[in-house]
């Protein structure tokens, strides 16, 4: 695809994921289709189209967008609307006539800014002939802001993607800032050397979905996890915040319990020089462990590959992109509509500012304490 | 041959009947079948370990056995079976005159470390100190501490290095307050009375601190340890020269005698650990007129330079490079 006309831009997101309320199901994406759109509507040049958004959204306020009906796609492909079919259809890699009908019009002549889109709609859009940026949330969340990639199926987008790349010394920089942090604390636990840590998960998360549909379980990895508790003098358990209680989890528990539950810091917990190896399902954290040096184990594939540099080809995205903070700021805009790849200069990271615009803290303020 | 789909008390009953009749063959399937379908089952774990014994094969069995521990720390059985695994015969002790009790007045009773007396917890710390720093990757190891009393020292080196231990002991209270206050599903104690004999090989390096001055035959209980490991020991004794056994010999009424440092190292020397890698002096004891009068502050308990004065002598022994 050489550069590609558009007449429109389109915000979107994973339009087919349902979210469970009182009485059925809404959209679970439409905050974050809200939210790229409010960021990216004044970073756009001007003489760019004005973006609108597709989404599944109910109270979507008029004249800013499509309403996308979701259950009623749904209910064409013969689907019940759940998290089960959901998991299934998302991962798809070919998508069925009746999406990419339902998805003609809404983006005809669009450029499609997506946020986390599934392989499904990628493959609509690919249908549809569409350029496509996608943005995801880097698994690297200890830098001074959040870290976002992008993936594009335009090689002129990507070129551009590439010369914005986050630079490895920033990220190595950072380690050293929290490992250096970390030397006036006490430990955030008892730890042997060796000590080996397993990290849950959200159980709904898209990371989860497996290639089949299910949704990966810790407890379906029994055997791996008891060799890791024969493999190390500590294997420590630490719930995802945002999913304290976990069946599978507890069953592991349950069934080794030498495994010993931890609400220590994770960063705390990371640069902690007993750490020898995380493991979990597919946890963006295995990818923080490395970028501290850790061992990092997945029990399932990760959801995106973020080591491979796959170049865009036939419509389908490339590899996405580690970006550098420049990605929120018009500059960045401006070279990518235009297709300009000429070497930029890097802003300075601005801390906490899209952390705080997501209310994605986590664990990161750790680096905020002051010890004695 | 492969057994249809079985409940993991079927497989464990399938196999320990086949046990039961002697018949090793037959408990291999069900035992190999429950471990890929149970992995956590520790009981399937023990009769692995049981039948890894029963060929000759300890190596293959201890590690079963620790991997039983993984998923039921508290498996008595499984604890006994390493016990019996690593001391392979001991005599009848029931000739053997020494007080094994706890309340002795040699022993450490506390169950929880902080309260072991410091020159004691000083030894051990540098054991694991020492065992982090040059066994790597030291999670990796596996320990012997010869005469661990009530196990605090185990726990340590469990704690500081990572490595599994197996603790032996003379007095078969300290082995329990040991299990109980020190035992984890890495770190095990086991009641064990010297002369005993130790099964070859199982360890990368073994610990005896304070022990070797406890019994007739030090060079026989040294010639268990190097059975025990090809690895390096670390051993202290009470140095002769800080503390004559002439003198204040009558202060230890369960020592046999004391050492000079030449008949240390010549003693370890004549096992084939003739490389010193570490050596530390130690003063416990304030002496007055040749008399020991008390203790001295913990703050001057650390180990120190090895001095002709030292009252104790710590040492890291190795074979030759």
């Amino acid at each position: 695809m050489s550069m590609p006309s558009h007449s429109r831009i389109v915000i979107t997101g994973d339009l087919l994921r349902p979210f469970p309320v009182d009485d059925g199901w809404e959209g679970a994406t439409w905050k974050n289709i809200r939210w790229l759109s409010a960021l990216l509507r004044p970073l756009l040049p001007d003489n760019a189209p004005a973006p609108t958004t597709l989404a599944w959204d109910a109270l979507m306020p008029a004249g800013a967008g499509v309403f996308f009906d979701t259950p009623a796609l749904y209910d064409a492909l013969g689907e019940s609307l759940n998290l089960r079919s959901w998991a299934t259809l998302a991962q798809r890699q070919t998508a069925p006539d009746a999406l990419v009908e339902a998805l003609r019009e809404p983006l005809q002549d669009a450029l499609v800014i997506g946020y986390e889109l599934p392989p499904v709609l990628l493959d609509a859009m690919r249908q549809l002939q569409l350029p496509v940026i996608d943005l995801i949330l880097h698994p690297l969340r200890f830098l001074p802001d959040l870290v976002f990639a992008m993936r594009t199926n335009v090689p002129a987008f990507h070129e551009v993607l590439l010369r914005h790349a986050l630079a490895p010394s920033e990220v190595a920089r950072q380690v050293g800032l929290i490992q250096a942090k970390a030397a006036w604390m006490p430990p955030p636990e008892p730890m042997p050397s060796g000590t080996a840590l397993l990290l849950g998960q959200v159980a709904s998360d898209r990371a989860m979905v497996l290639a089949d549909g299910r949704l990966a379980r810790l407890d379906d990895h029994l055997g791996e996890l008891h060799r890791l508790c024969t493999e190390h003098p500590l294997v420590l358990y630490k719930p995802h915040p945002y999913a304290a209680y976990d069946p599978a989890a507890q069953t592991v528990l349950q069934q080794l319990p030498c495994i010993v539950r931890t609400s220590a810091n994770f960063y705390h917990l990371l640069a902690q020089p007993e750490l020898d190896t995380v493991v979990a399902l597919n946890s963006s954290g295995l990818i923080e462990a490395r970028a501290f040096g850790r061992r990092a184990h997945q029990l399932v594939p990760f959801l995106y590959d973020f080591d491979s540099s796959r170049a865009p080809a036939g419509g389908h995205p490339g590899s996405p992109v580690a970006l550098s903070p420049a990605w929120n700021e018009p500059g960045f805009w401006r070279s990518m509509l235009a297709g300009d790849a000429s070497t930029p200069t890097t802003p300075a990271w601005v801390p906490n500012r899209l952390r705080r615009s997501m209310n994605a803290d986590w664990g990161y303020q750790f680096m905020e304490q002051v010890c004695a | 041959m492969s057994l249809d789909p079985m409940t993991a008390d079927a497989l464990v009953n399938a196999a320990f009947q086949a046990l039961s009749e002697g018949d090793l063959g037959g408990a291999e399937t069900p035992v190999a079948q429950g471990l890929a379908q149970f992995p956590t089952d520790s009981r399937l774990h023990l009769l692995a370990g049981v039948m890894a014994n029963a060929q000759a094969q300890p190596t293959a069995a201890l590690a079963h056995f620790w991997h039983g521990l993984a998923g039921d720390p508290s498996s008595a059985l499984i604890r006994q079976e390493i016990r019996h695994l690593v001391v392979q015969d001991q005599p009848s002790i029931e000739h053997i005159e020494k007080d094994f009790s706890l309340q002795s007045g040699e022993r450490q009773t506390a169950d929880q470390i902080p309260l072991i007396r410091a020159d004691h917890r000083a030894r051990y710390a540098f054991a694991a100190q020492w065992v982090r720093r040059f066994l790597v990757p030291s999670h990796q190891t596996m320990g012997l501490d010869v005469f661990c009393g009530n196990g605090y020292g185990s726990r340590m080196v469990a704690n500081i290095a990572g490595a599994r231990m197996v603790g032996l002991d003379g007095s078969s209270e300290a082995v329990g307050l040991a299990e109980c206050a020190y035992g984890t599903h890495r770190v095990v104690f086991g009641h064990a009375v010297f002369p005993f004999t130790l099964q070859a090989g199982l360890f990368d390096f073994a610990i005896s601190f304070e022990s070797i001055e406890h019994v007739d035959d030090a060079p026989g209980l040294l010639d268990q340890m190097v059975r025990a490991t090809d690895g390096p020991l670390l051993i202290s004794v009470p140095h002769e020269g800080g503390l004559p056994f002439a003198r204040f010999g009558h202060r230890f009424e369960h020592h046999v005698r004391h050492f000079t440092l030449d008949e240390t190292v010549a003693m370890l020397a004549r096992v084939g650990r003739a490389r010193i890698r570490a050596m530390h002096g130690q003063q416990v004891y304030c002496t007055e007129n040749g008399e020991i009068t008390g203790l001295l502050p913990t703050d001057q308990m650390g180990l120190g330079p090895m001095k002709a004065d030292s009252q104790f002598c710590v040492l890291v022994a190795d074979r030759p490079e």
